[in-house]
């Protein structure tokens, strides 16, 4: 095998062990849809109890699908872990 | 009997449309946008995006009015939503909200446009433009706005 092939194989490992093994955040497949997900989904997200999860639930049914993630900072139970969340959340 | 049209008549029109049209870049250039900020706002149980900032009189000249495009724009760059509104010294010219409103509503807009302080020379006057939930399109959805000076007087 030529040098330059051993090298292509050698950052071909490097990038597949380091997808496996460096957190980079939650792929879009992975995130939890709020304008879909029940109050025991949600309640799978860092910080997010019952009544957080009730208040997700409740805006959405008083307010309308989310049309941006950034409308949870206006739910008062949700606002204090918004940042915590935001990442694993996606609205569809 | 209809005398014949000089056959120059398109180029004073394509000039005519020119002068027009720098002149308002002009005014345009004569305000700035210095700040702005997009946030999702609750009041009175209703759900508004409201897009805040200062405008800034770059010239050397007061100005009556500042006007503003705001679009909400999908993850392809194509405006879903688009609205007007003014600086908050003009606010009377646009929807207008609070007490006194419908007074200079009513107006002719001369006596509207006295009403109106100007901005100084070098002054900053804040702007609030917003957009009811009910109003936007659920889908396709916003991702962010674009905001620009349509009209300087």
């Amino acid at each position: 095998m030529t040098r330059i092939g051993k090298s292509v194989i050698g950052l071909a490992l490097m990038c597949l062990l380091g997808a496996a093994v460096i957190p980079s955040g939650a792929r879009a497949a992975d995130k939890v849809n709020i304008n879909t997900a029940s109050e025991q989904e949600l309640m799978k997200l860092p910080d997010v109890n019952e009544a957080r999860a009730k208040g997700i639930v409740g805006y959405r049914k008083s307010n309308g699908e989310f049309i941006q993630v950034d409308e949870l900072e206006l739910i008062p139970q949700v606002k204090p872990i918004y940042n915590k969340i935001k990442d694993l959340v996606v609205v569809e | 009997m209809m005398a014949p049209r000089s056959p120059g008549w398109p180029i004073a029109l394509l000039v005519c449309l020119a002068l027009a049209f720098g002149a308002r870049v002009a005014r345009a250039e004569s305000a700035a946008i210095v700040e702005q900020h997009g946030q999702w706002e609750m009041s009175y149980g209703a759900v508004y995006y409201r897009v805040f900032g200062y405008v800034e009189n770059k010239s050397s000249k007061p100005i009556r009015y500042v006007k503003l495009q705001l679009d909400l724009v999908d993850a392809n760059g194509k405006a879903v939503y688009s609205t007007v509104g003014y600086n908050q010294k003009a606010e009377a010219l646009g929807t207008v909200e609070g007490e006194g409103a419908e007074t200079l509503k009513k107006a002719p807009p001369a006596e509207m446009m006295k009403k109106i302080e100007p901005i100084k020379p070098g002054e900053k006057d804040l702007f609030r433009i917003g957009v009811s939930k009910d109003d936007i399109p659920k889908k396709p959805k916003f991702k962010t706005y674009q905001l620009k000076i349509v009209e300087v007087k």
